[in-house]
């Protein structure tokens, strides 16, 4: 008996001498990270560089500690938020959901954002261990200043450490141990295993499926995917993508919703590729299929179109940054079509970040027109517009084709010329593919704000398939969502997209279409950041209106969807919301 | 090497490494700091040796990895202000410390992006790992007078991730300004975006 206790002693001490390799203590680094909090909000941790001092909480549901510290730093908050200290909370609990967060927070009555991190890979690389221990962290570096209790009896550890911290004084005592409750970290416990994931069976074709098809020769993408030499090189820099969600480009908050084209890697993905990463990036034995990506990628992958639209050329400089191009080109044919897919074939790949076509321009709200003009989207990696069998879309003989064009320069001066190519039906669909278009041109966003949410509501007057939803705004843009508010007064979130990025021009396409009932309304929003925190932001000091031109803004949904009975006249007048 | 030798340099290896794992960041060259000599050889295979250039007034080495898009950016920037400065005798260099880009692969970026500009192949990590480098796009400028570093960071506060904006705050040239009129550079370091480069043997991430 006393021989096993001894043993397990020494196993428990192994444990944490291997174990502090990981740990993260005062003095280290903390990694760029980004998460939702329990309302779906996205909180990037670098983007809190403007303040003083940012305090991390590991937050757990049912703890008792967990929530005393809550509550203690509910009132530090109090005292220090004005003088710029940022507080939140992270849930790296793998029995804590949004929905019992939320549920927990209501109830206790805190007001903390919780980070919910149900992968625990920051839990993992911040080092918690149980629910109620703080990290303070210095923005200027991003080095943990302190790390335990926020306080224990008399001394208030926390409070000191933020004191010492907003005067640039040294933190006096600067770790803690915390009491607290365990958190279950399964991998956290297989670091070692995560040096035998294998690059040739998992790593490689993981990376082949979400990656190579932009990560290749001739992609968009700036590097390829062409060798295990390759990915090692970038390896800390893939981690950071995944860890702040810039890669791969997905947008959406999977809590709501499954999309047809989400491009994003699955939870297990996820975690295995940062767990490979963090264990060196081993090669292992075996082959190298990324050497063997095939090279001949179809040109058109729908086969030859029906007809195929030339853009204008357009020459893109080497720097700086371009505004949109407004183009018009004639439709040739001579009779009307009906189309049934919509493909883009970009002359210079890697330059042309997105494409939005229509026929005759995009509505302006309030207008009232025959079509309702959307034709089709082009960004980076996206799939060809495939419509549902039995809708289309009506192209009139002598309508104009209108083009809004997005490049982004790379260094290199190029030439572009895009080509768009049609397919049509055989004869006349039963329903008319819709575009129901949500836009507020009265948006006036303050200067200097971090956060300035407008939205705009489109009424359906009949029964709808909804198929894809759209959100569109400029560099300013940070979230959007769709709402559902149905007859019987339930709302719905349809879509939320915490992190709007506007490089990624993304239609997301449900993969079961949707009914709303006739009398829905769907309510979309906007939020805006025009603060200097927002790096795309080419002036914070104005006060921000519509306009078409990435330096004005917008607030501008689309919605696809049919009508759920037949169309009597399929061609009948398309409306904007007013 | 007798056998006391060998254990020694082993045990010294291991506290090396042990050091490296322990702490999370790794040793960043502070402004101030001294500035060791060394011999690197570029994309066409030219030798450079950095305390060859004591006759100069600031040495600017910015780091570079082929395939990243904000050095592409960067460097036509860094290549106007070169071009700028050409009469006030700085050296302008670019540093590859990457594991992955060969000599072949590096001549062919430089060429596709017009360079126009030495890329000094740093394919042991030596020198990126004495300066600390973290990511590509991180400029270092050096003063040839003491071989003491006057500033490390970004060229200036435009580019970022998938964006860029209006520059704001001109650090590289106020630095040089400042350096040619013999006057303290009065920002030192600024934070710096670009990717990320690999070091295997540095340390652990959080």
């Amino acid at each position: 008996m006393t021989d096993l206790r001894h043993f397990g002693m020494r196993v428990a001490a192994l444990c944490c001498v291997s174990g502090s390799v990981f740990a993260l203590n005062p003095g280290d680094v903390v990694d760029d990270f980004r998460l939702n909090d329990q309302s779906g909000q996205s909180h990037e941790l670098y983007y809190l560089s403007d303040m003083k001092a940012v305090v991390l909480l590991a937050a757990g549901n049912g703890c008792a500690a967990s929530r005393a510290a809550a509550k203690s730093l509910e009132s530090l908050r109090a005292h220090y938020q004005a003088s710029g200290v940022e507080f939140l909370a992270i849930d790296s609990n793998l029995k804590d959901t949004p929905e019992s967060i939320a549920k927990e927070a209501k109830a206790d009555g805190t007001g903390l954002p919780v980070l919910t991190d149900q992968l625990q890979l920051i839990g993992e690389s911040l080092g918690f261990v149980r629910n109620g221990e703080v990290l303070i962290l210095n923005p200027q570096d991003w080095k943990v200043v302190y790390r335990g209790a926020v306080e224990k009896g008399a001394n208030h550890y926390a409070a000191a450490a933020l004191d010492a911290a907003l005067t640039g004084a040294p933190v006096k005592v600067a770790q803690t141990d915390a009491a607290g409750c365990d958190i279950v970290m399964p991998e956290r416990e297989r670091r070692s295993a995560h040096a035998q994931i294998s690059y040739e069976k998992t790593i490689a074709p993981m990376l082949s499926t979400h990656c190579v098809a932009c990560h290749r020769e001739g992609g968009i993408a700036p590097w390829q995917m062409s060798s295990y030499d390759m990915v090692r090189g970038f390896s800390p820099m893939i981690r950071e993508v995944v860890r702040t969600k810039r890669m791969p480009p997905w947008h959406a908050d999977p809590h709501y919703g499954v999309f047809s084209n989400d491009r994003s890697l699955t939870a297990e993905e996820t975690k295995t590729l940062v767990h490979w990463i963090e264990a060196g990036s081993p090669r292992g034995g075996g082959t190298d299929p990324l050497t063997q990506v095939k090279k001949d990628w179809p040109v058109w992958p729908l086969g030859t179109p029906d007809l195929v639209v030339n853009l204008p050329k357009f020459d893109v400089p080497a720097t700086g940054v371009i505004p949109y191009q407004m183009w018009t080109v004639d439709n040739p044919l001579d009779h009307d079509v009906w189309v049934r897919a919509v493909d883009f074939l970009p002359g210079a790949r890697s330059n042309l970040h997105h494409i939005i076509a229509t026929i005759g321009g995009e509505m302006a709200p309030g207008e009232k027109r025959d079509t309702d003009g959307s034709l089709a989207d082009f960004v980076p990696g996206s799939e060809p517009l495939q419509i549902p069998p039995e809708s289309g879309i009506l192209l009139k003989k002598g309508a104009k084709f209108g083009f809004q064009a997005h490049y982004t320069v790379n260094g290199k001066p190029v030439t572009d010329v895009t080509q768009m190519g049609l397919y049509f039906m055989d004869k006349p669909p039963q329903y008319r593919y819709r575009a129901a278009i949500m836009a507020n041109p009265r948006i006036k966003i303050p200067a200097n704000t971090k956060a300035y949410t407008n939205d705009a509501t489109y009424k359906f007057d009949r029964e709808v398939l909804v198929y894809s939803l759209h959100p569109h705004a400029h560099f300013r843009g940070t979230a959007a969502e769709f709402v559902a508010q149905y007859p019987d007064g339930r709302e719905v979130v349809l879509l939320n997209v915490p992190r709007y990025e506007f490089n990624w021009q993304t239609t997301y396409e449900l993969k079961t279409p949707i009914v709303l009932p006739a009398g829905t309304a769907v309510k979309y929003s906007m939020t805006y950041d025009n603060s200097t925190q927002n790096k795309a932001n080419p002036d914070p000091n104005r006060e921000v209106p519509w306009g078409q031109q990435t330096w004005d803004e917008m607030l501008f949904g689309v919605i696809r969807f049919r009508y759920l009975t037949l169309d009597a006249n399929p061609t009948r007048t398309a409306q904007t919301s007013p | 090497m007798n056998r006391g030798t060998r254990i020694c340099v082993s045990s010294f290896l291991l506290s090396v490494l042990l050091t490296a794992f322990g702490t999370a960041s790794a040793a960043v060259l502070a402004p101030g700091a001294h500035v060791a000599d060394f011999t690197l050889q570029d994309q066409a295979g030219l030798a450079h040796r950095l305390y060859a250039l004591s006759q100069k007034k600031a040495v600017v080495v910015m780091t570079q990895s082929n395939g990243c898009p904000i050095v592409r950016l960067a460097v036509p920037a860094l290549r106007e202000i070169r071009d700028r400065y050409r009469s006030s005798d700085i050296e302008f260099l670019l540093l590859n410390p990457t594991l992955q880009d060969t000599r072949d692969a590096v001549l062919q970026e430089a060429a596709e992006f017009q360079f126009g500009m030495t890329v000094l192949l740093d394919r042991t990590q030596n020198v990126g790992e004495a300066w600390g480098v973290n990511r590509t796009a991180e400029v270092f400028v050096i003063d040839p007078k003491s071989w003491k570093l006057v500033y490390h960071g970004p060229i200036d506060d435009r580019l970022n991730y998938e964006s860029q904006r209006p520059v704001h705050h001109s650090y590289l040239t106020d630095a040089l300004d400042a350096m040619l009129a013999n006057k303290p550079v009065a920002v030192a370091s600024a934070a710096s975006p670009g990717c990320l480069i690999n070091f295997p043997n540095r340390k652990h991430s959080h």
